[in-house]
């Protein structure tokens, strides 16, 4: 049973704040580095069909493109591996997008507008925590119930017409349009910095191991002083507020928010995640992973641009790669595993 | 299935019995959907300009005949402890695998069975991955969801699927004494699956793996037997009503049933059905699928923004497990007399 390693291993890791590494082989136990070799393969055999997707441009769009998947994605590996479920991120992504653009075009200064989104993102995720945790409702049900009524809430506020008229030069950067370093846009500069400041909470702080512990075992968790409700809690409102952020990057990015921004960007962000070695019964995932994850999905859609390819094919090409990531994760951690019992 | 002895006017008229016939009430499932179904309707029938027309009310049984269908497949796949999120793309695949059949040439009855022998081809897939490679449910039809749509875009994006098969046209167009074919259809699939969930060896074994599936391996259940079936019953389904709605529409495009997959899960949560497994009833989950159609139906003849009805989906998502979660420890805590 490959849920069941997956726990175990990860109790192991959790045991030990700094998992010894042992060499090379130990790396292949850590979640998403299965996919990471698929990657790396997916890349050199796109190299030799048509080696413009190996240039330092198309690279830096890929990166460029994937960040507005990755950072929903981060949100859902921490409440993965709390072994929550959130679906309500497209929907917050889309409600909080709006909410930036209609404050700036209605006066309201830049930092104001964002912070208003971030609370209303945070405010949504603590919903969810609380409907889960203290009315006992399953993640699954509360976050699908969310992800209707926040996106009825954008159609019905916006009567569905689409909000422009927000656009400024410094928002012409956040969104990644105008770039200020080199060809890195501030949205991948935004992605980047999260991804250092939540892996090091996740392997470094207290509170990552009792994410783990949570996800692992909640049960063993209360057990050990850990609240995990409330570990829980503080993974949906970060989910939310990462679906904020997102929106209003997202906003700048695309110059009018339409009421269906964000839509389906649950799917992508759970497969994404999955991709990155994320397990759905709890315990295991990680940051570096989901970076892994929504790379391979932007590759993927990259490359059938560049070659050519019927774009129709987009779908088929994601759906074999979210079943075989699994198949990849598990592999990989087999070969860890069969390593690890050597020594 | 003794909700339709109509309960209600016992607990106005009998105040002595109150308590005794509350509890009866409660103890059956689905009375709350039921109850706000019927609250539903005669609100409906009181505001809604037209709502009681036949004409309408044929309109929200034919609308609700998807969902309802879906439902069933889904109630299985729930009960039996798994989830299905590849229904809403299997759909699109039956209907457009059908409309092209029929295009060339294959008689319609035969071009149906291959509609429905698709969606119990990728029931088989879906548990090929679930239980011989031993993975989520959850992924591998999130998988499929993808895989599955990405093949019915690749039929239809180049070439809409349209067929103008009188034959095809039967199977939502037609009646017979009066009342529409698919609704007939649906009927038969509701008395069936009904019956195979609570009242055959089959269906107690669904809720026996639902509910704890290495005891029920333990008590001589073939787990994987049963797990195999819900997921070739749902795609079968979820083909079935792919077939209705292409039909309906007399064609086939890209999107056909994107998004069911989320409706008629609602349905069978608003219905009482549990998503961690052993618990619900396909009365249930049509009462609510039929309480989502309605719902649906009356918004708009009241002319209320149609985006309200997600809004009001949701909510009553969360407020029927609430409601279904109360009820449940109220009568642990009172044990009858």
């Amino acid at each position: 049973m490959g849920a069941e390693t997956a726990t175990l291993e990860n109790s192991r890791q959790a045991t030990s704040t700094r998992p010894p590494l042992q060499g090379a082989r130990a790396m292949l136990g850590r979640p998403g580095a299965g996919i990471f070799i698929f990657l790396v393969v997916l890349l050199i055999v796109m190299g030799f069909w048509s080696p413009v997707i190996l240039g330092t441009g198309n690279l830096i769009g890929i990166l460029n493109q994937m960040v507005f998947i990755l950072i929903p994605t981060f949100g859902l590996t921490l409440v993965i591996i709390a072994g929550g479920l959130d679906l309500s991120v497209g929907s917050v992504l889309g409600l909080t997008g709006g909410i930036a653009a209609y404050l700036i075009a209605h006066g309201t200064s830049m930092p104001v507008a964002f912070a208003g989104a971030i609370l209303c993102g945070a405010a949504i995720g603590l919903v969810n925590g609380l409907v889960i945790t203290r009315l006992r409702v399953p993640d699954f049900v509360a976050t699908l119930a969310m992800l209707g009524v926040v996106r009825g809430a954008l159609y019905v506020w916006t009567h569905a017409v689409p909000i422009r008229n927000y656009m400024s030069k410094p928002y012409f950067v956040i969104g990644g349009l105008r770039m200020v370093l080199w060809k890195v846009s501030v949205p991948l500069m935004v992605a980047l910095v999260l991804l250092l400041i939540l892996a090091f909470i996740l392997r470094r702080t207290h509170y990552g191991v009792h994410l783990r512990a949570t996800g692992s075992n909640p049960d063993a968790a209360k057990l050990s002083g850990i609240n995990p409700d409330q570990v829980k809690v503080v993974t949906y409102i970060a989910s939310g507020v990462l679906a904020a952020i997102t929106g209003i990057l997202l906003a700048g990015r695309l110059t009018t928010v339409h009421p269906d921004m964000g839509s389906g960007y649950e799917l992508n962000a759970i497969a994404a995640a999955v991709m990155g070695g994320a397990a759905l019964s709890g315990g295991r995932g990680s940051f570096y992973g989901a970076l892994i994850g929504a790379v391979t999905l932007t590759v993927i859609q990259n490359a059938i641009n560049i070659l050519n390819i019927d774009p129709n094919w987009e779908h088929v090409i994601i759906g074999a790669i979210i079943l075989f990531a699994v198949l990849i994760d598990r592999g990989a951690l087999a070969l860890a595993g069969r390593q690890a019992s050597a020594h | 299935m003794s909700i339709s002895s109509q309960p209600e006017i016992s607990v106005n008229t009998n105040p002595g019995r109150r308590a005794v016939s509350v509890r009866k009430l409660l103890e059956i499932e689905g009375a709350t959907v039921f109850a706000a179904l019927i609250l539903l309707v005669a609100f409906s029938s009181a505001f809604a300009p037209g709502f009681l027309s036949p004409g309408n009310l044929t309109n929200v049984l034919v609308q609700s005949v998807f969902v309802v269908i879906l439902g069933i497949g889904m109630t299985f796949v729930l009960v039996a402890g798994g989830i299905d999120l590849s229904v809403g793309s299997t759909m699109g695949l039956a209907a457009a695998l059908t409309i092209y059949s029929i295009n060339h040439a294959i008689p319609v009855p035969l071009a149906i069975l291959i509609g429905l022998a698709s969606g119990a081809a990728v029931g088989l897939f879906n548990s090929y991955f679930i239980m011989v490679l031993k993975m989520a449910d959850f992924i591998v039809t999130l998988g499929t969801l993808s895989l599955v749509r990405g093949i019915v875009e690749l039929m239809t994006a180049n070439s809409r699927l349209t067929t103008q098969s009188e034959a095809f046209g039967f199977l939502t167009g037609g009646t017979i004494l009066g009342v529409p074919m698919a609704v007939l259809l649906a009927a038969a699939v509701v008395v069936g699956g009904g019956l195979t969930l609570a009242k055959t060896a089959m269906g107690r074994r669904t809720y026996a793996v639902g509910l704890n599936a290495a005891s029920s391996y333990l008590a001589g259940v073939r787990v994987r037997r049963v797990r195999v079936g819900v997921y070739v019953a749902s795609g079968t389904l979820a083909a079935l009503a792919g077939i209705l709605l292409g039909s309906r529409l007399s064609s086939a495009h890209p999107a056909l049933g994107t998004g069911y997959e989320l409706t008629a899960i609602a349905a069978a949560a608003i219905g009482g059905t549990s998503l961690a497994g052993g618990r619900g009833s396909v009365l249930g989950t049509i009462l609510g699928a039929l309480l989502l159609g309605v719902l649906q139906n009356s918004l708009s003849l009241l002319q209320v923004n149609a985006f309200w009805f997600q809004i009001i989906t949701g909510l009553m998502i969360v407020a029927a497990v609430l409601l279904d979660g109360a009820i449940r420890r109220m009568l642990r805590a009172r044990p009858s007399q």
